[in-house]
């Protein structure tokens, strides 16, 4: 039984949805954190950037295989390449700052407010890495047509 | 004071959301204009003592395809546009012949010495392919880029069924990639792109290798042989590759 349909070159393509909205989920959940003291919205925020970042790296992955099977065009080569490097930061960045997020939570001595704060700060730098990601993705399918039939 | 404060939180999330968003907006609408100005650009034709096609060529650009096919007298076409890192035309007595099909192909008779044919131009990132057919050709044959000279260039080496990507830094060997392919008796396609810290070798559009190293400085582009028989070239394309 095939898995994944005809017109789909690989799994990729359905994968990376999912860590576009965990992460942003949990940027918007971690923003929410600076308002409320509820110990429920921390431990929200940090298990979305824990699945964000699991499927981050499984999206990772299924690219680096994804390459192998397209037909790249010379022109689009840039991209790909620039888009895979932002990929590869995106996953180490959240891959380091859940950890560190979580450790806070657990064992900080500190404000969380404080922790909070200079977390969000740092989050913003992965959601850029993370936008420019799909961003480059983006370009790579609609005007270069990477993946796609045509 | 709990709803103000959620509301100050959906408040400060949309216009996060909003920014980058005209940030990525701003991007496309300057990259769209780039592109505009690309296509009112003319490619111009053959200079008269150039014997290669410019696939397009802006004048605002510094980069320029390069579609080489064989033309005229074999010599005099070598020489116009190319020139040697290692070895010489002795090494590889070119002809340019008419294959069946009409069209002109150019064939070298490839002794055992080492022979580099690189493009005058220097190239940073780049792709280049070349339809070749190796059928009565024994031998390495390798695609090079980055090339500052016999002893330090990036390569990706097709040999019998055997593909091998790797650079030479000052004489020194380094492997990156190594990998088998399926073989073919007729014409194809070998390419390779340089594409940053990406290094990719393909037979057709299968991409057979893919590794990773350092960026070179920019070098000359063009291929090697180091084997013996005949080697037989439609076309070699050259296209440099812009920085995102």
């Amino acid at each position: 039984m095939e898995i994944l349909p005809d017109w789909l070159p690989n799994i990729h393509v359905l994968l990376i949805h999912f860590p576009i909205v965990l992460l942003t989920m949990a940027f918007f959940v971690h923003l929410a954190e600076l308002f409320t003291k509820e110990k429920l919205v921390i431990k929200s925020s940090n298990l979305l950037y824990g699945a964000g970042t699991l499927f981050t790296l499984i999206t990772y992955l299924s690219g680096r295989s994804a390459v192998g099977q397209l037909n790249v065009p010379f022109k689009a080569e840039m991209t790909l390449s620039t888009h895979s490097d932002m990929a590869l930061y995106t996953l180490i960045f959240f891959s380091v700052f859940t950890s560190g997020k979580i450790l806070a939570f657990i064992y900080g001595k500190f404000n969380q407010k404080i922790i909070s704060l200079i977390f969000f700060l740092l989050a913003v730098i992965g959601m850029y890495f993370l936008i420019r990601t799909g961003d480059l993705g983006g370009k790579l399918v609609y005007k270069y047509g990477v993946g796609t039939l045509n | 004071m709990k709803r103000r404060n959620l509301l100050t939180a959906l408040a400060l999330g949309t216009g996060i959301t909003l920014f980058f968003g005209a940030c990525s907006q701003q991007k496309e609408k300057s990259e769209k204009k780039h592109d505009e100005v690309h296509s009112h650009a003319e490619a111009h034709g053959n200079k008269s003592e150039m014997n290669h096609e410019n696939m397009h060529d802006t004048g605002m650009h510094e980069s320029e395809d390069i579609s080489w096919k064989p033309k005229g007298d074999a010599k005099t076409a070598l020489t116009a546009d190319f020139h040697f890192t290692v070895g010489g035309m002795e090494d590889i007595s070119p002809a340019i012949t008419t294959d069946t099909d009409g069209e002109k192909v150019l064939k070298l008779n490839v002794s055992n010495n080492p022979a580099a044919l690189v493009f005058h131009k220097s190239f940073s990132n780049v792709g280049v392919r070349t339809v070749l057919n190796r059928e009565n050709y024994e031998g390495t044959l390798k695609i090079v880029h980055h090339m500052k000279d016999a002893n330090t260039y990036e390569f990706v080496a097709i040999n019998g069924s055997k593909m091998v990507m790797g650079r030479m830094i000052n004489g020194k060997e380094k492997i990156m990639e190594e990998s088998d392919f399926e073989q073919s008796s007729d014409w194809f396609s070998f390419s390779v792109s340089a594409a940053g810290s990406h290094y990719k070798g393909s037979i057709g559009n299968k991409m057979v290798v893919h590794g990773h190293d350092k960026e070179m400085e920019k070098g000359f582009v063009g291929i090697m042989t180091e084997g013996r028989g005949i080697l037989q070239i439609k076309q070699i394309e050259v296209v440099p590759l812009e920085a995102e």
